[in-house]
């Protein structure tokens, strides 16, 4: 069911489309969540960077150092030897570490989904004229623009919502009747930026992750 | 050692036995280490130091900086104040530890868990220049010319999965602590290098206090 009611398929309209190029970013990553009757919060740094491999790391960790979790996405048709053996999915996606406290197939899938969608690993071919590998189709809606795709590890169709394409605001999951997360940031720089900050919202689960912009100015590459 | 020690609860656990480190030999004596180690303890009522914390991401070929000052007062007393590129503190008091970021304040027993007791321990062991003998790590010591470095290999399991090691450097002279190295079991590692340490500084009670 389509959640967006008299839109029409708009596709010229589509391009240039949000698609970020990850370089490096770090947020300040402030996480709350609860689980029945416990609650719990906990904050670190999210690192996410493009290595040389042209694979996407994601690194969160806490503020001493600590390792929470490292995820990475590897280019089609390649997988490094030193993963061998590790679960791989569609979107060439490898779970490289998490603490036991996180290591749970809910949990990853959930931050998986929400990686994918923030990051569209899969739609970087969206600006060519090349066709993409995702399915997709732009709308305008009350003086916005609505981008409804498929992006691999999300069951449900997620909108991306802007004034335009390009400077989108707003990434949606839904499920059949309603929406399942919500990303919401600030006027992102440019379409190939990642935001500065950003909030991620669970509605069917009881999570909200904030990214906040971290203040480091050292050089970081070793 | 006190403030390397204190600074494990946060980051909870692992060590293990690593190849003779670059530039050190084993000590050929350890119970002189041991012996300076409860001297200096003896003495030293408080401590204050800046620190600079450097976390290496092998994989990315990337490291994250912050800073921040370190304060102890006997006996069971630490203020980790992470001051940049953010705001953080830990406080840890009579067992209880207190957490803080820019948004919540939480607070934690760390009687309730036995990694946190595992670390408590190591950090009063410390304290008390006792760690040779705390039954959670193997410890081995080396030496330079201008510092000692005692590797600690946890033997508790749940340390185990956290940590490969921790490495406490330790100046020759004073028995303070330079530099507290964390390697993750991935490879992964943080050093924090302690400068400006001054001793027996008067501490306000305020800046222990677990809310």
């Amino acid at each position: 069911m389509m959640p967006y009611r008299k839109m029409s398929s708009y596709a010229s309209a589509l391009k240039p489309h949000y698609v970020p190029v990850v370089e490096r970013k770090v947020y300040r990553a402030l996480v709350d969540g609860g689980f029945l009757l416990k609650r719990f919060h906990l904050s670190g740094n999210l690192l996410i960077k493009q290595t040389n491999d042209s694979a996407i790391h994601a690194v969160f960790q806490n503020e001493m150092g600590l390792t929470f979790f490292h995820f990475a996405w590897f280019p089609k048709n390649y997988w490094p030897p030193q993963q061998e053996g590790r679960l791989r999915r569609d979107d060439s996606f490898a779970l490289i570490s998490v603490i036991p406290q996180l290591d749970k197939p809910a949990v990853i899938r959930l931050l998986h989904k929400d990686f994918a969608m923030l990051l569209m690993r899969q739609c970087q071919e969206l600006n060519n004229y090349s066709p993409p590998s995702v399915e997709y189709e732009a709308y305008p809606c009350g003086g916005r623009r609505i981008t409804e795709m498929q992006i691999g590890p999300v069951k449900g169709h997620v909108y991306y919502q802007g004034k335009t394409c390009a400077f989108v605001d707003t990434i949606q999951e839904w499920g059949r009747r309603r929406p399942v997360t919500t990303i919401s940031f600030a006027p992102l720089r440019s379409a190939t930026a990642l935001p500065d900050s950003a909030v991620i919202r669970h509605h069917t689960a009881n999570l909200t992750i904030q990214l906040l912009p971290h203040n480091a100015t050292e050089p970081a590459n070793e | 050692m006190r403030s390397v020690v204190v600074l494990l609860f946060p980051v909870l656990f692992v060590v293990s036995v690593s190849a003779q480190p670059k530039g050190f030999k084993p000590v050929a004596n350890v119970s002189a280490i041991q012996q300076g180690l409860q001297q200096s303890t003896a003495t030293v009522q408080s401590i204050q130091s800046d620190f600079t914390q450097t976390k290496h991401l092998s994989l990315l070929a990337d490291k994250i900086t912050s800073r921040g000052k370190f304060y102890y007062r006997k006996e069971d007393k630490v203020r980790i104040e992470y001051t940049s590129p953010f705001q953080y503190l830990v406080v840890m008091n009579s067992g209880q530890m207190m957490v803080k970021d820019e948004q919540k304040t939480s607070k934690v027993n760390t009687r309730n868990s036995k990694t946190m007791q595992s670390v408590n321990r190591i950090m009063l062991d410390c304290m008390r220049g006792t760690v040779f003998s705390n039954p959670d790590f193997k410890v081995a010591a080396y030496e330079s010319g201008a510092n000692y470095l005692l590797s600690l290999t946890p033997a508790n399991e749940a340390v185990k999965k956290l940590f490969k090691q921790i490495d406490v450097y330790l100046t020759r002279a004073s028995f303070d602590v330079d530099r507290l190295t964390m390697t993750e079991q991935g490879g992964d590692f943080t050093d924090m290098d302690f400068s400006r340490t001054q001793h027996n500084i008067a501490l306000n009670d305020a800046l222990f206090k677990v809310k």
